[in-house]
């Protein structure tokens, strides 16, 4: 130990190291300061990064991406309904006629204005959107309408394929297209709803909103503060298990559910688009079948270009007559229940009807006269009704 | 009670801090970092280490605390980056105590190097090393032992 104590005393007299200069070690001192603030600031980003991340791979979880030729398709068979399409398809009874409203000083902001209250969760919105998306394409341009999503897995109507509203953005020389998302499909506490809120209205919006829609129905058109849709315009159910781009198909054939429904409600759409064109209207507007639209939309009732069997049950062939016949007295029971369906309301207040559907069997013997071999149609619903209020969701029968 | 300023500490004992450092790691560059470093922080907050009942035991904790952590990222980068970092020969008379207290445990290179190069007591020992006092003293013993072993052996090759 002696000898380790007399060497290292030769180590400490004759140094290897030179002394930091104070000013050397509050440098240090400095740079460890910065250097820790920037690992903790570092930290937090990647923390940030992280639940962002996770965030999105769980948005992206509940709303599968799609892939971009189906995107593409959908847009392209959407923005491409001809009008010779839209003529064939006219005014069907199952599509409900826009309101009629009256502008006031209080709404004089949404003049000239297009305005859309919705939800990606909502299965009505999803409807709404095809059909608006196919009435506006005719006025403008929408760019980035790209963001695919589904409706709530939950709701009536599940899981409807569409696109939101949020990102895009729409130019047209006519009027503005003003559309609000009010929230996602994502679930979350506190949220509007108990979903995820996205957008909030404008304050134009909102007075309308109130005005012309005191339930808060969505979803909310407002064409040009002229004419209001509250809710679907027909029934979402045509859109039930099909992809975007098999909907994108089914708008370019008139005889399709979905052609019927969402081509026949933006005829309605248009026709209340073209009051806002002033002049220079596109050729569209000046066809037969807007032309019948916008009549209905002035009087409110339906045109005259509407199937008369589509209100009242058709009358039954003899027994003995060609089956031919009772194909196309069959064809005409169909429209009568659909146009049933879209519009029966429950006659007791205290009911709602979720719900309706509109089944069909092909009878294997005769029935009630009817022979074997036809197509048979009627009409179910779902509903709710408050405690102590019963039947009073039952439907009419003819 | 009087109170060292730190420049009179520092002068004192920075090139005591930097020799026991150096035949604690076997590494000159470990042991400048390390001294610097827990120099810069006594520095930094000297009015509470000077009122320590040894500030010099804390600031050999912090420079082997340091050190050690330095010596772990070395291997790690060795390991992850396959760089070979070639140890430069300690310079004489570094070399010569290396050779004998290198095949020490670490444990008891440190304890030796503290006591009889830093001159720290058995106390301060245990605080700078966060061991109790009796280990200190049975870890002295052992290392004494086994020095003696070394040195006998050597004088007899």
């Amino acid at each position: 130990m002696t000898e380790l104590a007399r060497l290292s005393q030769m180590l400490i007299d004759e140094s290897p190291a030179r002394r930091a200069s104070l000013d050397d070690l509050r440098s240090r001192s400095h740079k460890r300061h910065v250097r820790h603030w920037l690992q903790t600031v570092g930290a937090l980003v990647v923390v940030l990064a992280v639940a962002f991340g996770a965030v999105q791979t769980e948005h992206s979880a509940s709303t599968p991406p799609l892939p971009s030729t189906q995107l593409a398709s959908y847009y392209e068979a959407a923005v491409n309904v001809s009008n010779s399409t839209l003529a064939a398809v006219g005014l069907p009874p199952t599509v409900a006629i826009p309101s009629r409203v009256t502008p006031s000083r209080s709404t004089v902001a949404t003049n000239g204005v297009v305005s859309y209250v919705g939800a990606e969760y909502c299965p009505y919105c999803a409807f709404q959107r095809w059909a608006l998306l196919v009435a506006l394409s005719k006025f403008g341009t929408f760019t980035h309408l790209d963001n695919a999503i589904f409706s709530s897995s939950s709701d009536v109507y599940p899981h409807l394929a569409s696109w939101s509203f949020v990102g895009t953005t729409y130019s047209s020389k006519y009027f503005t297209f003003d559309p609000t998302e009010l929230t996602s499909s994502k679930r979350s506490r506190g949220g509007p709803g108990g979903f995820q809120r996205l957008q909030r209205m404008s304050a134009a919006q909102r007075v309308a909103f109130n005005k012309y829609n005191p339930q808060g129905s969505i979803p909310f058109i407002d064409v040009g503060n002229n004419y209001v849709t509250l809710g679907a315009s027909s029934s979402p159910s045509v859109l039930e298990g099909l992809s975007l781009s098999e909907i994108g198909s089914d708008l370019n054939r008139p005889s399709s559910a979905v052609a019927q429904a969402i081509d026949g409600s933006a005829n309605y759409l248009i026709a209340g688009l073209c009051t806002m064109t002033q002049t220079a209207a596109p050729a569209l507007c000046s066809t037969s079948a807007i032309r019948s639209a916008s009549r209905s939309l002035q009087t409110g009732t339906p045109s005259s270009t509407e199937s008369p069997s589509a209100t009242t049950y058709p009358v039954q062939p003899p027994t003995n007559a060609p089956l031919a016949v009772w194909k196309k007295w069959s064809v005409a029971e169909h429209r009568f229940w659909l146009h049933a369906a879209a519009t029966y309301r429950s006659p007791n207040s205290a009911c709602t009807v979720v719900k309706t559907f509109v089944t069909g069997r092909k009878l294997s013997k005769p029935l009630f006269g009817i022979p074997a071999g036809v197509w048979l149609w009627g009409m179910s619903l779902t509903g709710s009704c408050l405690p102590g209020h019963r039947g009073g969701l039952v439907a009419r029968t003819h | 009670m009087f109170v060292e300023s730190f420049d009179a500490w520092y002068d004192r004992e920075h090139d005591r801090m930097i020799a026991t450092l150096l035949l604690t790691t076997g590494d000159l560059e470990l042991a400048v970092d390390g001294v610097d470093e827990a120099c810069s922080r006594a520095l930094e907050r000297w009015p509470r280490v000077s009122s320590m009942e040894s500030p010099s035991g804390w600031v050999y904790r912090v420079a082997m605390n340091h050190a050690s952590r330095l010596a772990r990222r070395r291997k790690t980068e060795e390991r992850l980056f396959r760089k070979l970092v070639p140890k430069p020969d300690l310079p004489a008379p570094a070399g010569e105590i290396w050779e004998l207290v290198a095949s020490l445990p670490l444990r008891q290179r440190q304890v030796v190097m503290l006591r009889y190069v830093a001159e720290l007591r058995e106390g301060e020992i245990s605080a700078a090393l966060g061991i109790s006092r009796g280990t200190v003293s049975s870890t002295l013993h052992d290392a004494r032992q086994r020095l003696g072993k070394l040195l006998t052996d050597n004088n007899e090759s």
